[in-house]
C-alpha cells in the first residue's frame, strides 16, 4: 500500500489528523516532496477549516471604532444598527423582548445576531468585555474567531508549517499549483491576512485577472483587514469573471459590514438571479429581513427556504418564533414538533415547545415539556428555563411557584434580569415595597430592556418620589420610545411638576 | 434522534480493522448469474476481496460467495466488459497491479479465475473505465500517484502519457459523448483531456506538453466526480462535489452549469432518475418543456448525497425531499435492486458497515420519555409538596435549628516576645525590639467540637493594618476530633513600624461542614474576635514633651486617680516601674515611634490624651476608657469635654478623597491616550496596506509619544495607589476616633453604637466608582431620611442608587449634621 495514497484517502474521508501524521512521516523521510508537502498543507487548512461565510464575527476593537457605516443617521428601516427604526411593522417591543439596540433577545441565535448597537452599553471599553456570565465568555478579539483557532491548533501541529513571513509572495505566487493552497493555508489557519493578501494579490497578476478565485480570496483578505471598499471592487470583478455563489455571500457581507440593508439584499437578489435556487441567498436575504426587523419578508423568504430545503433548522426556528409572538402558539407548536422530528433535542426546543403548550392551553404536556428542558439544561440555560416555568406559574395562579423558580434563576445565573424584574412585580403583589424597587433597580441596571424601568418609575411615583420616578421613566422611554404607559406616566410627572 | 432514520432491509459489518475507500466497493452482476441478481463486491486496503449476495433479512454465512485475501492493499474494484467474451469481468486495481478476474459460481462454489494482469510502472491511484475511441469492449485508464494515465485494452498497454504539473491525484471519469478524460487538478480546477488528443500526441512522439479540453476552474477540491445522463435534457452531465459545493458541468464547453453550497460536508454522491417524470420542480416561472429544451438552470433529476455528519439526504431537482439519518458516515451509496425490490440504497461506510437500506420514518423512541416520569399518585404529589413547601417556609422564617454539635473557637495569647530565629524582612517593616530582632506574639487558636469530625474546615486569620501575621488559612478537609475534644495552631503575630494602631482586633473566622445527626451536612461557621495586649503595641516611656497639639479630655465622674492604677497590668509586663514614677503623666510610644501621653487632673477624674499625631489618640483613648470601666467596674460616666474635631476627620477624607480623584482622571487620561494610540495604529496600517503609501507625517512619533505617555501615566496610577493605601489608613484611624467620641460625648447605647459603627465605617475599601465617600455619603443621606429625621415629613427612605461623587462639601455638610442631630438627642436606630 502507497502511504501517499493511504493519506489521500484519508484526506477525502476527513481523516485530517491521520492524514497529516502520515504526510509528516513522509516529509520526514524525503523533505522535498512536494505533493506530499501540497497534501499536508491542505490537510492542515482542511483541519482549521471554519465556513467564514457564516460565522462572522467582529471584533471588540472593529466595532468600537467602526466607521464603514454610509450613513450617520441612517433612513428607518434601512439600517442593522437601528432596527426598531423599522417602517414594516415589526413584532412591538412590548411582545418580544429586545435589547435598547432594538434586536430581539430571545430567537434564533445566528453569527452576528449578538452584534452591539450604537448605544449599547457594550459599545464602551470599559463594559465590552462583560459577558453575561463573568470569566465564562471572552469578546472576541480582533481577527475574529480565525485568529484564536489558529493559535490553538499551532500546539497540535508542532510548530508553524509554513513561516508566513519568510514568505516571498511572487515567488509562491508563480507557484501556481501551490499558491491557492498556501493561501488558504495562511487565511484559514494562520489568520494572516496580510501575507495571503500579499501572495494572492501577485498570483492575481500572474493569472492576467482571469481567474475569480483569487479575486475572490483578495477580497476576503481586504474585508478582513477593513478595507471595505477594495474588497467590494476585486469581488465584484470576480462575479464578473465567473459567476460563484460564495463570491455573492461574500459581496453581501461588505454591504452588511457598511450598514446597508437594502443593498445587501440587492446583491442577494442578483445573485439569485444566477443561481435561482440556492439556499443560502435566500437564507442571506431573510436574515437581513430579520436584523432589520421585517418579520413579514423575512418569513415569506424562510418559506421559499423551506420549499427549497425542507429541514433548515434555522428557517423553521424563525417561523416558529414569529408565530408564537404573533399570538398563534398552535402554529408555532407545529413547527417546534417538527423540529424535534428533525433529531433536535435541547433543552431550548423544550423549553419553547413547553411554552407553546401552555400558551395553546395544552397545560398537561406544558410541565413535561419543562421538566424534560430542565433536565438537559446546563448552566448556560437553566435560569431562562426556570424564568420561563415561573411565567407558566404566573399564568395558572400558583404565585409560590413562581416565585421560588424566580429564585431558582436568579441564584444560577445573578445576572438574570428579566426575572429580578419579576421578582420585583411579585414582591410588590406580596406588599414589600422596599424589596420590590430592589429588585427593579437591580433589574433595571442589569438589562437593556424597558420593564424594570417601568415598573420602577410606576412604583416610585406612587410612593411620591418624583424626581426618581422621573428619572426611570426616561430611561424606559430611552429603550423604548413608543411605550404607551411610560408616555402617559411622564406626562403626569411633567403635570406634576409643573403644578410645584 | 430523528425520526427520520434509514431502515435496515439488510446488513453486514465488513471485516475487522479494515479500511475502505468510495472506489473500494461495486454493485453488479459480478458473476454473470442466469438468474441476474446484484451482487455487491468489496475490497479493503488490507487486500481482502469479498463478494455478497445478499437477502432480506439477518446476514448468513452463505451470503458471501467468496472471501480472499491477495495479498496486496486493494485500491479499486470494478466491473466491466473487459474481454471479447461479453461476459462481465471484475478489475482488480492493486498499487503497481490491476489484475481482471473472471467470477464463476458452480453449485454453490465461487471461484476467482485469473484472465489477465498488467505490471504496472509506477504507482497507481483510481481508474475509470469505457469503450475510449468507440472501442468494442470496455478499456481501463488507469491514473497513476504523479499524474500518469495508462490506457490498457484487455492485455496491452495502449497509451501511457503523462499529465503537465500533477501533484495530487484526484477524481477521475471517462466523458463517452465527448469521448475525454475528465481530471481536477491541484489549481483548484476540472480539466478535460480528449481521447483523441491523447492518442495522437503518443502516437507523434510529441514531446510537448498536453492541452487540456477545457478547464473549469470551481476553486474546491474535487472529491467526486460522476458522469450522468440526463433523460430530461438528454444532454450528459458531468457532477462535482467538492468540499462543500455541488457542480453540475456541461460536458462539451466545460461551464458550470448548477451549483448548490452545502450545509454539511458531502461524503459521497448517486445521481439516478426516477421512473416517473414528475422530477423538475415547477413553480409558476418555470416551463418544464422548456427546461428539457436546453438552458437548464436545474439540476433536472435526483440524486443521493451521504455526508460526514452521518446523512443521507434525498434531492430532486433542487427540492431537498427526504433526510435521514445513518449509524455511520457512508462513504459510498447507490442504488439498486436487490431480491426483486428495486430501488434499495446501498451505502458503505470507511469502516466497513455495508448496509442495504429503504428509507422510513421511525416513530420516537422511548428515550425521550424520562425515566422517572411514571405515573404517579395525586395524593403522594400532593404531600410532597405540601412537605417540600413546609420546609421552603420554615427555611424563609428563619427558623434554623441549631446542629447538635458546633464548633467552638477559643484563643490564647503568649506574652510579647522578640523572636528568637532569623525573621527575612526584606522591606524593613517589622518593629524591632531592644535586641534588633521583631517584635512578635505567640498566638494559639484551640478549636473545640463535641462531635466526631467536621469536614472542609477552612480558618481565616484577619489581623489590624498595623501587624502582620505568618499564617492566616488554616484548612483541613476532614479533621477528626474523636478521642481529644480540642484541637489547637499557632502562628506568630509581628508587629509593623509603619502603622499607627487603630483597630487592635484579631478576628479569627472558621468554616466547615458539619454533619447532621440525620444526614446531609450543614455548612456552619464559627468566628471570634479578640485584643491583642497593649504591650505588643506600645512601650512605656518616660514623660518629656507635655505640650503636643492634639488632645482629647475625658471627663469621668469620679475623683483624682493615680494614673499607675490604670496600666497596673502594662507596667508590671513592660518592667516599666522605674518609669512610671509620676503620678499623673505617661506616655506612650508605638512601634512607629510616635509618643502618646495621658494626663491626670489632680482635682477630678479628668484624663488628657494627647499627641503630636491626631492619628495616634485612638487607641489609646481607647484603651483608657477600657480601663476606666475596668477599674470603676462599669460604675462611671464618661464625658467628653472637647467638641467633635471634625475638623481633622474632614482633612483626611480631603486627602483621601484627592487621592481618589487623581487615579480617576489618570485613568481618564490612559483610556484617552490608548484610544488615540489605536486610531493612530489604524492610520498607519492603513497607510502601509496602501499600495502607494503617502508619507507618514510624523505618525510614527506620535505613535511612540503615545506609548510613552501611556507608560507614564500607568506608573503614575501605581504612585497613587500606594499613597491612597496610607490615606486610607489615616483615614480610618480618624474615623475610629471620631467613633469614640461620638459615642461618650453624645452617649450612644451599646446597639445604636453598633449602627453607628456600619453607618460610619472604619473599614474602607476603595473601587473606581464607589470609595468610602460615597458610601458614607449615602449612609449619612440615610440616617437623616430615616431614624434623625428633624421630622416625619422629611423621613422617606428611598434607596436611589449610588453615584460617584464630585467633591466632598455635602458629605462633609451631612456629617456634621449628623453630628448635630446626635448632640439634640437623636437617636440610631433601625
Amino acid at each position: 500500500m502507497d502511504q501517499f495514497v493511504l493519506a489521500m484517502s484519508k484526506f477525502k474521508r476527513q481523516k485530517y489528523d491521520d492524514c497529516i501524521e502520515i504526510c509528516t512521516e513522509l516529509l520526514k523521510k524525503n523533505e522535498y516532496d512536494q505533493a506530499t508537502w501540497l497534501l499536508k498543507c491542505r490537510a492542515l487548512t482542511m483541519k482549521n477549516y471554519i465556513d467564514d461565510l457564516e460565522i462572522d464575527e467582529e471584533g471588540v476593537a472593529d466595532i468600537l471604532m467602526d466607521d464603514n457605516a454610509m450613513a450617520t443617521a441612517p433612513r428607518p428601516g434601512t439600517s442593522f444598527s437601528r432596527p426598531t427604526s423599522s417602517a414594516n411593522g415589526g413584532i412591538s417591543q412590548n411582545v418580544r423582548p429586545m435589547s435598547n439596540s432594538g434586536r430581539p433577545i430571545s430567537g434564533y441565535m445566528r453569527p452576528g445576531s449578538s452584534r452591539m448597537g450604537a448605544g449599547s452599553s457594550r459599545g464602551q471599553l470599559t463594559t465590552a468585555m462583560k459577558a453575561n456570565r463573568p470569566g465564562t465568555n471572552r469578546a472576541v478579539t480582533s481577527g475574529g474567531r480565525m485568529l484564536r483557532i489558529g493559535t490553538a491548533s499551532m500546539a497540535n501541529s508542532g510548530g508553524q508549517f509554513i513561516q508566513a513571513d519568510k514568505i516571498n509572495a511572487r515567488n509562491t505566487a508563480k507557484k501556481k499549483y501551490m499558491a491557492k493552497a498556501v493561501v488558504d493555508y495562511l487565511i484559514y489557519v494562520e489568520g494572516n491576512f496580510r501575507r495571503a493578501l500579499d501572495v494572492a494579490s501577485e498570483a492575481t497578476v500572474l493569472s492576467k485577472y482571469e481567474d475569480w478565485w483569487w479575486k475572490e480570496r483578495i477580497g476576503k483578505c481586504y474585508l478582513k483587514l477593513g478595507m471595505i471598499k477594495e474588497a467590494e471592487r476585486q469581488l465584484q470583478s470576480s462575479i464578473k469573471t465567473q459567476d460563484m455563489i460564495v463570491t455573492h455571500l461574500e459581496l453581501a457581507k461588505v454591504s452588511m459590514r457598511r450598514d446597508q440593508a437594502l443593498k445587501t439584499i440587492e446583491v442577494y437578489q442578483s445573485g439569485l438571479e444566477a443561481h435561482p435556487f440556492e439556499v443560502h441567498l435566500y437564507t442571506g436575504i431573510s436574515r437581513t429581513y430579520e436584523f432589520i426587523n421585517d418579520p413579514t419578508n423575512s418569513n415569506k423568504l424562510c418559506k421559499v427556504v423551506l420549499n427549497f430545503d425542507n429541514t433548515n433548522v434555522e428557517a423553521i426556528a424563525t417561523l416558529a418564533s414569529y408565530h408564537f409572538y404573533t399570538n398563534q402558539p398552535e402554529i408555532a407548536l407545529r413547527f417546534y414538533r417538527r423540529l424535534i422530528q428533525c433529531g433536535v433535542n435541547n433543552s431550548e426546543l423544550w423549553n419553547n415547545v413547553g411554552l407553546c403548550c401552555f400558551y395553546a392551553s395544552q397545560y398537561d404536556i406544558a410541565l413535561p415539556c419543562f421538566e424534560r428542558a430542565l433536565s438537559l439544561a446546563d448552566d448556560t440555560n437553566i435560569a431562562d428555563i426556570w424564568y420561563n416555568i415561573g411565567h407558566v406559574a404566573i399564568g395558572i395562579g400558583d404565585l409560590g411557584l413562581a416565585y421560588q423558580a424566580y429564585k431558582i434563576a436568579v441564584s444560577s445565573n445573578p445576572q438574570h434580569a428579566e426575572s429580578f424584574n419579576n421578582l420585583g412585580v411579585l414582591e410588590l403583589r406580596k406588599g414589600n415595597l422596599e424589596q420590590a424597587k430592589a429588585n427593579f433597580q437591580s433589574s433595571s441596571t442589569l438589562a437593556e430592556f424597558f420593564e424594570p424601568c417601568y415598573n420602577s418609575a410606576l412604583l416610585l411615583w406612587k410612593r411620591g418620589d418624583f424626581q426618581e420616578s422621573y428619572k426611570m421613566i426616561q430611561k424606559s422611554l430611552e429603550l423604548f420610545p413608543d411605550h404607551i404607559d411610560s408616555k402617559e406616566l411622564k406626562k403626569n410627572l411633567t403635570q406634576h411638576f409643573a403644578a410645584f | 434522534m430523528s425520526i427520520f432514520e434509514i431502515k435496515e432491509w439488510w446488513g453486514k459489518k465488513v471485516g475487522e480493522d479494515e479500511e475502505f475507500d468510495t472506489n473500494n466497493i461495486c454493485v453488479g452482476n459480478v458473476n454473470n448469474a442466469t438468474a441476474g441478481g446484484n451482487k455487491i463486491v468489496v475490497g479493503s486496503f488490507q487486500g481482502y476481496l469479498r463478494i455478497f449476495e445478499p437477502q432480506k433479512g439477518e446476514y448468513k454465512s452463505w451470503q458471501l460467495l467468496i472471501e480472499k485475501n491477495l495479498e496486496e492493499g486493494i485500491l479499486q474494484v470494478g466491473l466491466g466488459i473487459y474481454g471479447d467474451s461479453g461476459e462481465m469481468l471484475l478489475a482488480v486495481l492493486h498499487s503497481r497491479m490491476l489484475v481482471i478476474y473472471a467470477v464463476e459460481t458452480v453449485e454453490d462454489t465461487t471461484q476467482l479465475s485469473l484472465v489477465y494482469r498488467h505490471e504496472l510502472s509506477r504507482n497507481s491511484f483510481n481508474f475509470t473505465q469505457g469503450m475510449f475511441g468507440k472501442a468494442r469492449n470496455e478499456l481501463i485508464c488507469v491514473q497513476s500517484v504523479d499524474g500518469q494515465l495508462t490506457i490498457i485494452n484487455k492485455d496491452t498497454v495502449q497509451i501511457e502519457i503523462v499529465l503537465p504539473d500533477f501533484y495530487l491525484p484526484g477524481p477521475l471519469i471517462y466523458a463517452k459523448q465527448s469521448d475525454s478524460f475528465i481530471v481536477s487538478n491541484t489549481n483548484l480546477e476540472i480539466e478535460c483531456y480528449r481521447y483523441s488528443t491523447l492518442n495522437m500526441q503518443v502516437e507523434a512522439r510529441d514531446k510537448r506538453t498536453i492541452k487540456a479540453d477545457w478547464t473549469c476552474n470551481i476553486g474546491e477540491q474535487a472529491f467526486h466526480m460522476h458522469y450522468h445522463k440526463n433523460k430530461n435534457t438528454r444532454k450528459y452531465d458531468i457532477i462535482v462535489v467538492g468540499t462543500q459545493t455541488l457542480y453540475i458541468l456541461t460536458e462539451g464547453a466545460g461551464k458550470i452549469r448548477y451549483q448548490r453550497r452545502l450545509d454539511y460536508p458531502p461524503s459521497c454522491i448517486k445521481t439516478y432518475h426516477l421512473n416517473s417524470a414528475s422530477e423538475i420542480y415547477r413553480d409558476e416561472n418555470r416551463d418544464v418543456d422548456q427546461i428539457a429544451e436546453g438552458g437548464a438552470n436545474s439540476p433536472c433529476f435526483t440524486f443521493l448525497l451521504g455526508s460526514f455528519s452521518n446523512y443521507i439526504l434525498v434531492y430532486r431537482d433542487v427540492q431537498l425531499v427526504w433526510t435521514c439519518k445513518t449509524s455511520h458516515a457512508p462513504i459510498f451509496v447507490d442504488i439498486s435492486e436487490f431480491g426483486g425490490t428495486e430501488g434499495l440504497i446501498v451505502h458503505f461506510a470507511d469502516n466497513g458497515w455495508l448496509q442495504i437500506s429503504y428509507l422510513g420514518t421511525e416513530p420516537p423512541k422511548l428515550n425521550y420519555i424520562l425515566p422517572e416520569s411514571k405515573e404517579m399518585k395525586y395524593e403522594e404529589m400532593e404531600a410532597e409538596h405540601q412537605r417540600l413547601l413546609g420546609r421552603i417556609l420554615a427555611s424563609e422564617q428563619d427558623e434554623k435549628t441549631e446542629p447538635d454539635y458546633a464548633l467552638s473557637l477559643d484563643y490564647e495569647l503568649s506574652k510579647v516576645e522578640e523572636a528568637d530565629e532569623y525573621i527575612d524582612d526584606p522591606d524593613n517593616i517589622y518593629a524591632k525590639g531592644d535586641s534588633g530582632r521583631p517584635v512578635r506574639i505567640k498566638c494559639s487558636i484551640i478549636l473545640n467540637y463535641d462531635g466526631d469530625e467536621v469536614k472542609n474546615l477552612m480558618v481565616n486569620v484577619n489581623v489590624p493594618d498595623h501587624c502582620e501575621a505568618d499564617k492566616t488559612v488554616f484548612s483541613y478537609k476532614i479533621l477528626n476530633f474523636g478521642g481529644q475534644r480540642d484541637f489547637k495552631e499557632s502562628f506568630y503575630i509581628y508587629a509593623r513600624n509603619d502603622f499607627n494602631p487603630v483597630s487592635n482586633e484579631v478576628v479569627v473566622s472558621a468554616s466547615y461542614m458539619s454533619p447532621r445527626s440525620t444526614s446531609g451536612v450543614d455548612l456552619r461557621t464559627a468566628c471570634k474576635i479578640f485584643e491583642l495586649p497593649m504591650t505588643f503595641n506600645c512601650r512605656i516611656i518616660i514623660p518629656s514633651n507635655l505640650k503636643d497639639p492634639n488632645k482629647i479630655t475625658i471627663i469621668t465622674d469620679k475623683d483624682a486617680a493615680q494614673i499607675n492604677s490604670f496600666f497596673e497590668d502594662v507596667i508590671e509586663d513592660l518592667g516599666a516601674h522605674s518609669i512610671c514614677t509620676t503620678p499623673n503623666v505617661m506616655s506612650f510610644m508605638y512601634h512607629n515611634n510616635t509618643i502618646v501621653t495621658i494626663l491626670i487632673s489632680k482635682n477630678a477624674g479628668k484624663f488628657r490624651v494627647q499627641s503630636a499625631s491626631f492619628d495616634a489618640l485612638g487607641y489609646i483613648i481607647h484603651e483608657l476608657i477600657k480601663r476606666i470601666n475596668i477599674l470603676y467596674s462599669n460604675d462611671v460616666k464618661v464625658d467628653l469635654q472637647d467638641s467633635i474635631p471634625l475638623h481633622e476627620l474632614f482633612t483626611a477624607i480631603d486627602d483621601h478623597f484627592e487621592l481618589r480623584e487623581k487615579i480617576f482622571k489618570s485613568k481618564k487620561k490612559l483610556e484617552d491616550r490608548s484610544y488615540q494610540f489605536r486610531i493612530v495604529e489604524k492610520r498607519l496600517i492603513n497607510r502601509f496596506k496602501d499600495k502607494n503609501p503617502t508619507p507618514l507625517n510624523n505618525l510614527d512619533f506620535l505613535l511612540n509619544q503615545t506609548y510613552q505617555d501611556m507608560m507614564n501615566i500607568a506608573n503614575e496610577i501605581i504612585e497613587y495607589q500606594k499613597d491612597l493605601k496610607n490615606a486610607a489608613h489615616n483615614l480610618s484611624s480618624r474615623v475610629k476616633i471620631i467613633q469614640i467620641l461620638l459615642k461618650y460625648k453624645f452617649d450612644i447605647s451599646r446597639e445604636s453604637y453598633k449602627l453607628l459603627q456600619d453607618h460610619l465605617s472604619a473599614d474602607i475599601h476603595d473601587f473606581d466608582e464607589c470609595g468610602w465617600e460615597e458610601h458614607t455619603y449615602a449612609a449619612m443621606t440615610h440616617l437623616l431620611k430615616t431614624c434623625l429625621a428633624k421630622s416625619s415629613k422629611e423621613s422617606n427612605a428611598s434607596n436611589a442608587s449610588i453615584k460617584r461623587l464630585t467633591d466632598t462639601a455635602k458629605l462633609k455638610k451631612h456629617l456634621t449634621i449628623v453630628c448635630d442631630r446626635l448632640a439634640r438627642g437623636g437617636v440610631i436606630s433601625l
